[in-house]
C-alpha cells in the first residue's frame, strides 16, 4: 500500500495534469469554433471557395472531444450502471470500483499501445488537405489513451486509499 | 458471439462506464473473429468512428446551451412562459411545460432542459406549495420534449449513421414534441383539482405577456434562428449550430454582458467535457459495430423480428418495446449507436419512411431517459434537488404513459409526423 504522502502527491500529480488538459480542450473547442465561423463566413460572405475548413474542423473535432476523455476520467464523469454497486456495502463498493478501474485502465493502455502503431502508419496516408499526412489526426487516440491510463491510475490510487476529508465521490 | 455478449452485459450490469464496456466488448469481439491480427483495427475504428462531419452540430449545439444557461436566458424564457400559462391552476406546471418547448429549441439533450428547470422552476414551485415530488415529475416529463423538438443530438446521431436527413428529423420532431407538451398539460389540468395546485395570485395580462416577450425577445430569437436556418435549407444543421454560439456569445458579452472572459473558458471546458463522453461512447461503439456487422446480427435480429411477424404494426411495437426495454438499462447514445444500424432497415423493409422510422427510434429513447431504473434524466433532477427517486417515480408514471402513448400515435401515424417535413421541405 502506498503511503499517504505519495497518494497526496499523485492526486496533486493529477490535479495539475488536469488543469493543463482542461486548457488545451478549451483552446481546440475555440479553434474548433473560429474554423467553422470562418467557413460559414467565407461560404456565404467571401465566397472563397475554400475546401479544407470541414476536414480541418473534424479533426480539430477529434482532438478536442479525446482529449476531454481523460478529464472525464479524472472527474468521474464517464458514468455506469450503478445499481449493483449501490446495493453493495461500502467495503465492497471500493474493492469493486477498483477492479472496474483497472478493466477500463487495461482498456486505455491497449489503445495507447496499438494507437501509437496506426499514427506511425499514418506516415504513408495522406490527408486531403495541405498535402499533410496523417499523423497528428491519428496521434489523437494514443495520446487519448496514455493520458486517461494515467488519470484512471490517480483516481483508482487515490480513491481506493482516501485520505481524510478527501473521499471522492 | 456469446462471449462478447457476457463480456458486455456482464461489465454493463457491474457499472462499468458504459463508453469503456464498448471498447473492451469490441475489442474482444475482434479477437474472437481474427485473434491478434485484428487488434490493429480498433483504434482504427476508434477514430474513424468520430470522423464525421455532421457530428460538429453537437458540441455546437451544448455550447449554446450551456452559454444560454450562464447568462441568466432561462429565467427570462420562464418569465414569457409563465407570463402565457402561469395563470391556470397549477400555473407553474404549465409554465414548465410551455418553457420547455421553447429552451427544446435551443437545446439539443433532455439532461440540459431537466438541469436547468430543475434549478430554478422545481425550488420555485416548492416555495407556491407544490409538492417537491410532483415538481421533480414535471420537470422531467418536460425535458422529453427537449430532444424531440430540434435540435436533437440523438437525431444528429441517428441521421449521420444512417444517411438520413437530419434537416427533415428537425422538422419531423416538432409535431410530435409540442403534442407532448399539450398531452401533459391537459394532464396537469385534468389532476389540478384533485391534487389541489395552487393557482398563482397573477392573473392573465395582456400587458405582462407583452412585457415578457419584449424582455425575453432576443433570447426568443434563437430558436427562431436555428430552427429556420435548417428548416428552410439555408444552412446546415452543423452551421446553424455555430452560428447559434456566435449568436449566444454576442447576447452574453454584449447584450446581457453576464460572461466573463473566465465564464468563457468555463463554458469551453465544460463543452468539451460532455462532447468527449458521448464521443468516447461513440468511438468505442464503432469497434463494437464492426464485430456485430461481421457476425451479421442486424440480419439474424432482423430475421428474428420478421418471424414473429410480418405485420408492420406488430414490427413497429415490438421495435418500441425493445427500444424502450434496452433504454431502461443503457445510456441512450449508446443504444442509439448500436441499435440503429439493426432497426434501420428493419424499418425498411417493412416499408417504413426513414425520417419517420428515425423519429420515432429517438422518440422510444428519450422516453426511456425518464425510466427507472436508469433514466438520465431521473438521476439529474435526484442530485439536483435532492428527492427520493420512488417519490418521483410515483408522482411520474402518468407522464410516462402518456407520452408512450403519443410514441405509438406517432409510431402508427406517419402522416402526422411527415406533416412537418413534407410541408417546409416539400419532402
Amino acid at each position: 500500500m502506498m503511503s499517504a504522502t505519495a497518494i497526496t502527491r499523485l492526486d496533486a500529480f493529477g490535479g495539475r495534469l488536469n488543469w493543463v488538459v482542461e486548457r488545451f480542450c478549451a483552446l481546440l473547442m475555440a479553434a474548433l469554433v473560429m474554423v467553422i465561423w470562418f467557413e460559414v463566413f467565407q461560404r456565404y460572405a467571401l465566397r472563397l471557395g475554400f475546401t479544407w475548413g470541414e476536414e480541418l474542423s473534424r479533426y480539430i473535432m477529434i482532438w478536442a472531444a479525446l482529449m476531454a476523455v481523460p478529464v472525464g476520467a479524472y472527474r468521474r464523469e464517464h458514468i455506469g450502471l450503478e445499481l449493483i454497486r449501490n446495493a453493495l456495502p461500502a467495503a465492497q463498493r471500493r474493492y469493486l470500483r477498483l477492479v472496474l478501474d483497472i478493466i477500463g485502465l487495461a482498456f486505455f493502455v491497449f489503445l495507447t499501445v496499438y494507437g501509437i502503431g496506426m499514427a506511425a502508419s499514418g506516415k504513408t496516408q495522406y490527408a486531403t488537405i495541405f498535402g499533410m499526412n496523417m499523423v497528428v489526426p491519428f496521434a489523437s487516440v494514443p495520446l487519448c489513451g496514455a493520458l486517461t491510463s494515467i488519470q484512471l491510475v490517480v483516481t483508482m490510487l487515490r480513491d481506493f486509499a482516501p485520505r481524510e476529508g478527501a473521499e471522492a465521490s | 458471439m456469446t462471449l462478447v455478449a457476457i463480456i458486455f452485459f456482464g461489465l454493463m450490469l457491474v457499472g462499468l462506464p458504459i463508453g469503456y464496456v464498448l471498447g473492451v466488448a469490441g475489442v474482444a469481439g475482434l479477437v474472437q473473429v481474427g485473434g491478434q491480427n485484428f487488434l490493429a483495427m480498433a483504434p482504427k475504428r476508434f477514430f474513424e468512428g468520430l470522423d464525421l462531419f455532421t457530428f460538429m452540430a453537437m458540441p455546437f449545439f451544448i455550447m449554446a446551451g450551456e452559454i444560454m444557461n450562464r447568462t441568466g436566458i432561462t429565467n427570462k424564457i420562464v418569465d414569457f412562459a409563465d407570463s402565457l400559462v402561469g395563470y391556470m391552476r397549477g400555473g407553474l406546471a404549465h409554465t414548465n411545460m410551455v418553457a420547455s418547448v421553447i429552451f427544446a429549441g435551443m437545446t439539443g439533450a433532455a439532461v440540459s432542459d431537466t438541469a436547468a428547470f430543475g434549478n430554478t422552476l422545481v425550488p420555485a414551485m416548492v416555495k407556491q406549495g407544490y409538492t417537491r415530488s410532483f415538481s421533480c415529475a414535471v420537470t422531467v416529463a418536460g425535458s422529453i420534449i427537449g430532444p424531440t423538438i430540434p435540435p436533437s443530438n440523438l437525431m444528429i446521431i441517428y441521421g449521420s449513421l444512417m444517411g438520413v436527413s437530419i434537416a427533415g428529423m428537425f422538422a419531423a420532431g416538432i409535431l410530435p414534441g409540442l403534442l407532448i407538451c399539450a398531452v401533459c398539460m391537459t394532464y396537469i389540468v385534468a389532476v389540478g383539482k384533485r391534487k389541489n395546485l395552487p393557482i398563482s395570485d397573477q392573473g392573465f395580462s395582456l400587458r405582462r405577456i407583452a412585457a415578457s416577450f419584449k424582455s425575453s425577445f432576443l433570447a426568443l430569437l434563437m430558436p427562431a434562428i436555428i430552427l429556420g436556418g435548417i428548416i428552410f435549407g439555408i444552412v446546415t444543421p452543423t452551421e446553424a449550430a455555430a452560428i447559434a454560439v456566435a449568436y449566444a456569445f454576442f447576447l452574453g458579452v454584449f447584450v446581457y454582458r453576464s460572461l466573463s472572459f473566465d465564464a468563457i473558458v468555463q463554458t469551453l471546458i465544460r463543452t468539451s467535457i460532455i462532447t468527449g463522453v458521448v464521443f468516447l461512447i461513440i468511438a468505442s461503439a464503432s469497434i463494437l459495430s464492426w464485430w456485430m456487422t461481421f457476425m451479421q446480427i442486424p440480419q439474424s435480429i432482423a430475421k428474428l423480428f420478421l418471424s414473429i411477424s410480418r405485420n408492420p404494426q406488430v414490427v413497429i411495437a415490438l421495435i418500441l418495446c425493445l427500444l424502450m426495454i434496452i433504454g431502461m438499462f443503457m445510456d441512450i447514445n449508446a443504444a442509439l449507436i448500436i441499435l440503429a444500424p439493426v432497426l434501420g432497415p428493419l424499418t425498411q423493409t417493412i416499408g417504413m419512411d426513414p425520417v419517420h422510422a428515425g423519429v420515432m427510434i429517438v422518440l422510444a429513447l428519450n422516453i426511456s431517459l425518464m425510466t427507472p431504473p436508469v433514466g438520465a434524466c431521473l438521476f439529474v433532477i435526484c442530485s439536483i434537488t435532492g428527492e427520493r427517486l420512488e417519490a418521483i417515480a410515483k408522482e411520474l408514471w402518468p407522464f410516462i404513459l402518456l407520452e408512450t402513448a403519443v410514441l405509438f400515435l406517432i409510431a402508427f401515424w406517419p402522416t402526422f409526423t411527415l406533416f412537418m417535413p413534407r410541408l417546409l421541405l416539400g419532402k
